[in-house]
């Protein structure tokens, strides 16, 4: 009855096979569970609308039971991702790296700010592993791969992390740390790489605590740091334009162009475009995307843009470079300011 | 037999071998309902294998499993709209396909990085046979490096054993460029087969 009607070729028992086979080692964990849990929750929320109609009195009940479900944000499809329970790290049959997004600093035309790259980092169940595992990814010798980017991080800064309920602690590895080479106004920006390094890895937004041979750390990197440091939100902090995709050095061989990454609330418009030796080869705007699941946490909730498959099959192979580009329109004065994040690309 | 014939024969029937009509519960009693059975039966029917066809498309379980779940809330919010219950599967179909796209849109960088940095240890030598878990691994990391469209047109033609004209229903496009995404798809990962050599099997 079902009416097959594939194109029979030679090769498709044994394409078949390879793809049966790719997958016979995943053993999908149970989720009927969870599920149930999901679909039974939102039909108690659904019947918030004909509940005070068809029973009477019991609507009272029935009506508090549903904002309780609304409110802890079970069985709406929309729920904010942070609401779930971390799955990051919790694959077994796969061997596969997770995602990190980590935090570096460039500099503006308008003084310095952060900048965030994904990097693959070992995968792990253990949340404070987790952060660690991404703030080595900090250290001097690890570093960037964005050659635009630096770091303000010593080797060896980072010892250990431990993750409590209210701040997420860590222990530097060395005085280095301390001092900091770049002076205050900059090593502000160092340690907020580090805060907003760990709350990405984290999906969380967790204070973190520095600490120093066992005692509250009260400089770091040259800043006078509190017994808790919250991931500062000032509009001079991020850059307000961001490229997560292409990564730097990225080969394309399939004659499609997709990019996309992140913008600050206040930004409209991103532009793109394609250069070669500083001439434009393709340019265009990006569409504005909301980022869901698992890579809303590691964006920490910003904004997206996109660039959805643009054709470059006609360029000749070679290096380009991919940018983006933001006008600020008065957020820190009259004056207009320029903000853009590149990537350089190979097409094969 | 081989596993792929197994699943497609079960699965037919196992889909919507329940009785929903027949013993349709009171849904002011907050007990089941049409939907809650519907749902309950195209996972215990579906779960399995459409989290694997995830995975082949995302590249990691943890997601594929979040991506199938989602997809069966959606189905289970939808249901008063879905007339025909036929229409359930193909819909959730749809649901894990465009939930793994999006998924992998900001994921993109990540898995192309690591297929990078994963390559040296998983090309073998030539003269060396292909085992196990690095095959898989080379087997994945060659659909990474695929076209989105040709990915999941191969995924579904050969892991869920889809016909032409179903493929195309589910990705929304034409069953002419159902075939050349096919065809170019096939042609990128036969090299890969050939390496593999003729004794791949599937009852693992």
């Amino acid at each position: 009855m079902n009416p097959h009607d594939p194109i029979p070729e030679p090769g498709d028992d044994r394409m078949r096979a390879l793809f049966h086979d790719a997958v016979a080692d995943v053993a999908p964990r149970d989720g009927l569970a969870e599920v149930r849990r999901r679909t039974r929750a939102r039909r108690t929320s659904s019947a918030r609308r004909w509940a005070p109609v068809l029973v009477g009195a019991g609507a009272v009940a029935a009506t508090v039971v549903a904002a309780t479900f609304l409110v802890s944000g079970w069985g709406d499809d929309d729920r904010n991702p942070d609401d779930r329970p971390p799955v990051a790290g919790t694959s077994t049959a796969i061997p596969i790296t997770s995602a990190a997004g980590i935090y570096y600093v460039a500099d503006t035309d308008s003084g310095p700010r952060l900048f965030r790259e994904f990097q693959a980092i070992g995968t792990t169940t253990d949340p404070a592993e987790r952060v660690l595992l991404a703030l080595e990814r900090l250290t001097a010798d690890v570093g960037p791969r964005d050659p635009d980017y630096r770091t303000l991080w010593p080797a060896d800064s980072f010892a250990a992390v431990r993750v409590e309920d209210d701040r997420v602690i860590v222990e530097l590895g060395t005085d280095a740390a301390l001092q900091g080479s770049d002076g205050a106004g900059v090593g502000r920006y160092g340690v907020q790489q580090a805060v907003y390094t760990a709350e990405a890895a984290l999906g969380d937004a967790l204070p973190v605590s520095f600490e120093w041979n066992g005692e509250p750390a009260r400089q770091v990197l040259g800043l006078r740091v509190g017994a808790v440091v919250e991931r500062d939100r000032s509009y001079d902090v991020t850059a307000p334009v961001n490229i997560t995709d292409p990564a730097e050095d990225l080969a394309v061989e399939d004659g499609t162009l997709r990019a996309n990454g992140t913008m600050a609330t206040y930004v409209t418009d991103v532009d793109w475009a394609l250069l070669q030796g500083g001439q434009v080869v393709r340019d265009g705007r990006a569409l504005a995307v909301d980022i869901t699941g698992p890579d809303a946490r590691a964006t920490l909730g910003a904004p997206g843009w996109e660039i959805d498959e643009v054709d470059i099959s006609d360029l000749a192979p070679g290096d380009y470079v991919f940018v983006v580009s933001v006008t600020d329109v008065g957020q820190t004065s009259d004056q207009t300011a320029d903000f853009s994040d590149t990537r350089t690309i190979t097409v094969r | 037999m081989i596993a792929y014939a197994v699943a497609r024969g079960t699965a037919a029937h196992s889909a919507w071998g329940f009785g929903v009509t027949e013993t349709r519960p009171d849904a002011q009693s907050g007990g089941p309902t049409d939907a809650d059975a519907a749902v309950e039966a195209l996972y215990l029917a579906h779960w399995d294998r459409l989290v694997r066809l995830s995975v082949l498309l995302v590249h990691d379980q943890g997601m594929a499993e979040e991506i199938v779940q989602d997809a069966l809330v959606a189905v289970h919010q939808r249901w008063d709209r879905l007339t025909d219950p036929e229409k359930a599967l193909a819909y959730l179909r749809q649901a894990v396909v465009n939930r793994s796209r999006s998924a992998l849109r900001h994921r993109g960088v990540v898995t192309r990085y690591l297929a990078r940095q994963q390559a040296p240890e998983t090309a073998p030598g030539a003269d060396r046979p292909v085992l196990g878990d690095s095959r898989r691994r080379m087997v994945l990391d060659a659909l990474q490096q695929l076209p989105r469209r040709q990915r999941e047109v191969l995924a579904l033609r050969y892991y869920l054993d889809l016909s032409e004209a179903e493929i195309a229903e589910t990705l929304g496009i034409s069953r002419g460029a159902v075939k050349s995404h096919a065809s170019r798809g096939a042609a990128t990962l036969r090299p890969i087969l050939e390496q593999l050599g003729p004794d791949l099997r599937t009852d693992s």
